[in-house]
């Protein structure tokens, strides 16, 4: 856990350092992956699905704040959605629009779900953005969750179903949309999976709240438990079993990146909790106060030590020193000397005299 | 002969400027009644076309249901219903509105408490010089 420490604050300074490039470069590989999925999906709009294409609006997303990709990947969907049926595309827009006004307008920063979820489900491992957004989120992440749930099941729904649905253009107005309706927003196979999601946020969001200790490594571990038994009761409830290895092994997998985000985000020290009783004029205070572990990245600072020669005579010492600093520019000598350093007086903590 | 302590206040107060006090600034301007009140009317009108797309979305895509309530429910019913709806979205959305604002206008006054510090800093510097 130390090492996980450790690697945080020694990639918190390369950050630092290197912010100017490092954002560009990660907001560009987001947007890159988010527009090849959508393109891996649904690719009906022979313009926008040019890699060359695809790649131009990533390099501008990458300067932009991180919901102009959410933007633009709305658009891509929407527009692709729009050469098979231009009435999902309407009801797709609907809904963004709507999850703007109502949501996105209060909380700008949880609108990068919308990204992440694809990029998770695509990795078979979309179980971890629930138990993600129930340690750093609130009840209300259910919300964007939710919205990002329906939007991939929409996306995959038109990709494997292209055919059925450019076939609606014989029905009338209102029965193209009672069929959306029915092959889209009733499949339990999303609303399981809306209900699970649900079910790991609140449960997270609710026992990290505790005060026991550990409180937000159960949390991700009763989470994962519970989204797992919410899907396979789902699952037999459809008497649907196909996938039921990779649901495990995604709820798996998905709780061990909640417990190193758990890890990165709430490193305390549960070894030295503090529990103190004060008063004042209106309340009594019972207080449990857990310190945070602070790691401090290590510099190793090699010492100056020249090899034991015997003493020349007539050698003055400014003479000697120079000598001993000359073969201390001998990089191989400095190594070898930093690898033994290392080995006496960090690994074996060796007290330095 | 240049001053380094004026030189890093000024820095911070560039800083400051350009980033976490952008919005702050723009909050300040305001009383925190007349701000609140904007944001109050702003989320009244956006959650109007909310509901307004929101029930757009519902005709479209469940117009089965909505045909069998029609046929099975009183009309008046069904608009009390419906305005009910839009009250309770409506007063929902204001009140979260609402405390967004009031946090957001504490958080930018504690901000321009700190910038103003910088400024009465920055002024007994030039006085002294």
């Amino acid at each position: 856990m130390a090492g996980l420490l450790v690697f945080k604050e020694k990639f918190k300074e390369f950050y630092r350092k290197n912010e100017k490039i490092a954002k560009p470069i990660g907001r560009f590989i987001i947007a890159l992956l988010v527009l090849l999925i959508i393109n891996m999906r649904v690719p009906f709009f022979s313009i926008i699905n040019n890699i060359f294409v695809i790649v131009a609006i990533s390099a501008v997303c990458a300067f932009l704040d991180i919901n102009f990709t959410v933007l633009f990947a709305g658009i891509v969907l929407i527009l692709n959605i729009c050469k098979i049926s231009v009435e999902l595309a309407v009801v797709v827009g609907l809904l963004y629009v709507i999850m703007f006004l109502f949501y996105f307008r209060f909380t700008k920063k949880e609108a990068v779900v919308l990204i992440l979820l694809p990029i998770a489900f695509v990795l078979r491992i979309p179980y971890c953005i629930p138990i993600i957004m129930g340690l750093l989120g609130g009840l209300v992440s259910i919300i964007p969750v939710s919205f990002g749930v329906l939007l991939c099941f929409i996306t995959d729904f038109v990709g494997a179903d292209a055919v059925a649905l450019s076939k609606i253009h014989s029905l009338t107005f209102m029965e193209k949309f009672q069929f959306i309706s029915q092959r889209i927003f009733a499949k339990p196979e999303m609303l399981i999976t809306m209900a699970a999601f649900a079910v790991t946020i609140v449960v997270v969001y609710l026992v990290r709240r505790t005060s026991i200790n550990y409180a937000w490594l159960v949390s991700v571990i009763v989470g994962s438990v519970s989204s797992t038994i919410v899907m396979l009761g789902g699952y037999f409830v459809i008497n649907n079993f196909d996938g039921i290895l990779m649901l495990i092994v995604g709820e798996l997998i998905s709780c061990g990146i909640g417990i190193i985000i758990q890890l990165l985000y709430f490193s305390v020290d549960y070894s030295r909790v503090e529990n103190v009783q004060f008063e004042d004029d209106e309340y009594y205070y019972y207080v449990k106060a857990v310190p945070k572990m602070s790691v401090v990245a290590p510099v190793v600072t090699v010492k100056r030590f020249t090899k034991t020669e015997p003493v020349k005579e007539g050698v003055s010492p400014e003479e000697i020193v120079s000598e001993g600093i000359s073969e201390i520019k001998d990089e191989k000598f400095l190594d070898e000397f930093e690898d033994e350093f290392i080995k006496d007086y960090v690994d074996k903590k060796r007290p330095i005299r | 002969m240049l001053n380094e302590d004026k030189v890093r206040l000024m820095s911070r107060m560039a800083m400051f400027e350009t980033c976490e006090g952008k919005e702050a600034i723009k909050i300040e301007k305001y009383t925190k009644k007349d701000y609140i009140f904007i944001q109050v009317i702003k989320t009244w009108v956006l959650s109007t076309i909310g509901f307004a797309l929101v029930f757009l979305l519902a005709l479209l895509l469940c117009i089965d249901f909505i045909s069998v309530v029609l046929s099975a429910v009183n009309l008046s019913v069904i608009l009390i219903a419906i305005v009910a709806l839009y009250a309770a979205c409506v007063i929902l959305s204001v009140m979260y509105a609402r405390k967004e604002a009031v946090s957001r206008y504490e958080e930018a006054k504690r901000l321009i408490k700190k910038y103003r510090k910088y400024v009465d800093e920055l002024d007994v510097m030039y006085s002294d010089f």
